[in-house]
């Protein structure tokens, strides 16, 4: 049987009056790579930090590898530290540069030594394509570069699966491109991953399921090519329809 | 007749007016971060303490404490036995109340995200503070603590009521044995801009400096 590495039920999340999240069941496998899709509002950002344990759950519960995360003996950093997570808004440490960026968590949480963490910090600066631009401050890098950058720090804590939250929404066209084949080339090396995006050419060439999110639902969900081709809800037809046919 | 004589004896007062504006910053300094953190981190009733400190210290003249330490306490305190120290006590408090007021808006402008990225790699929140938030909150605290510390050379002068040997002391020393009434206060004016001015100026520049190195706002 493969590993389950994160799953939830019932998850609900309230924000004073509104409920965001109405009831999620997920689980995603060791080495998979899923998608969520769905209009803005419907919730994809909220799912990913309260599954993320950014954030705790109104009602419901979240499993790492198995375990209750919220169950009174467990660690939620030493969790967190495995659990990878890049913003839509790369939210690099300013003070620092790119090496310190990706080095202070190896260093901090993990007790790596200095000599130590730099070496891991190089060696992902390379996976995402940066060595050069190792000690240059966050001001002084592209939007895809500090997206790259973001990446870097999520995978120097070696983590069993890294939550994207929309990471090429706020880039360029050029510079999404340069973001989504690094994040291609980790799906292709077995890394899991949970992506809420809506590049549907990252989706259909790596997930192995597209998930559609409306209203704090997850109504549908299935293989990229199905779900994109032929979506069964209304909802997600035209929801898909806007998303390829108008700019 | 007041002469280049009396302006280098006035400038006998200037150890002591950086000496208890230096040590007052420190001390509001040590005060200062602890009860912003206090106020931001703690749950809601050590958070009070926090805020009742930073009322009292805005609403009394630092005048009355210095009054009260030196004449009030010097018989419970033994410190306060000392002019010069019972004015670095009230300042210093009094700066304490001002820096956690400072660091408080500035480690509110570095930002949510900061603290979420942090969190996400499995950092306590103290960690997080240490390493993320207050070595950027301090950046953008500097041009606040630059007025901070003027505010303390300027008010170190009110020593001169307990009798400390400082700047404002030695003008109307001058004063009394010149007979000089305006030219040995335009000189401490003067030598309190050239002191206040600089320092300033310098935490201005220092500050806006690495915000723009580091994009900070």
């Amino acid at each position: 049987m493969d590993e389950v590495v994160l799953a939830c039920e019932g998850l609900k999340k309230r924000y004073g009056d509104l409920l965001v999240l109405k009831g999620i069941d997920f689980e995603i496998e060791k080495g998979q790579t899923k998608v969520i899709i769905g209009p803005s509002g419907s919730g994809k950002s909220t799912f990913l930090r309260v599954i993320g344990l950014l954030e705790p759950p109104t009602e419901g519960k979240i499993f790492f590898e198995g375990k209750d995360v919220y169950a009174s003996n467990m660690d939620l950093n030493m969790l967190r530290a495995k659990i990878g997570f890049v913003f839509q808004e790369p939210s690099l440490f300013r003070h620092l540069t790119a090496l310190g960026n990706v080095k202070i968590g190896p260093k901090v949480v993990l007790k790596m030594s200095d000599g130590e963490a730099e070496r891991k910090a190089l060696d992902v600066l390379r996976t995402v394509r940066l060595e050069e631009w190792s000690h240059h401050y966050p001001a002084q890098l592209s939007g895809g570069q500090q997206q790259r950058v973001g990446i870097a720090r999520a995978l120097a804590m070696d983590p069993d699966i890294i939550l994207f939250d929309e990471p090429t929404a706020s880039l360029d066209i050029e510079l999404t491109w340069e973001v989504i084949d690094v994040m291609k080339e980790l799906a292709k090396r077995g890394v899991t991953m949970l992506v809420v995006t809506h590049e549907l050419g990252f989706a259909r060439e790596v997930a192995d399921e597209i998930l559609f999110m409306d209203d704090g639902r997850i109504i549908e969900s299935g293989p990229p090519e199905e779900l994109l081709r032929n979506p069964k809800t209304q909802r997600a037809k035209e929801f898909l329809s806007r998303l390829l046919g108008g700019v | 007749m007041f002469t280049l004589d009396n302006l280098l004896f006035l400038l006998q007062g200037v150890p002591n007016t950086l000496a208890i504006s230096f040590l007052s910053f420190a001390l509001g300094f040590a005060l200062g971060i602890p009860t912003a953190l206090l106020k931001q981190l703690s749950p809601y009733r050590l958070g009070i303490i926090a805020e009742g400190y930073e009322k009292i210290m805005r609403g009394v003249p630092v005048l009355v404490f210095m009054l009260l330490f030196n004449f009030g306490l010097a018989g419970i305190i033994p410190i306060f036995k000392s002019a010069f120290f019972s004015a670095v006590f009230a300042l210093g408090l009094r700066s304490g109340a001002f820096q956690s007021q400072i660091f408080r808006g500035s480690i509110n402008a570095v930002g949510r995200d900061q603290m979420m990225a942090a969190i996400s790699l499995g950092m306590s929140r103290g960690q997080a503070f240490r390493h993320i938030i207050l070595p950027q909150a301090f950046i953008v605290a500097l041009p606040g603590l630059g007025s901070e510390i003027a505010l303390l050379i300027k008010d170190s002068s009110y020593a001169f009521v307990l009798g400390v040997l400082e700047l404002t002391k030695y003008s109307d020393i001058v004063r009394k044995a010149t007979r000089s009434f305006i030219f040995p206060y335009l000189a401490a004016a003067l030598i309190y801009i050239l002191i206040t001015f600089p320092i300033a100026n310098y935490l201005d520049r220092w500050g806006s400096r690495l915000k723009t190195r580091y994009g900070l706002r």
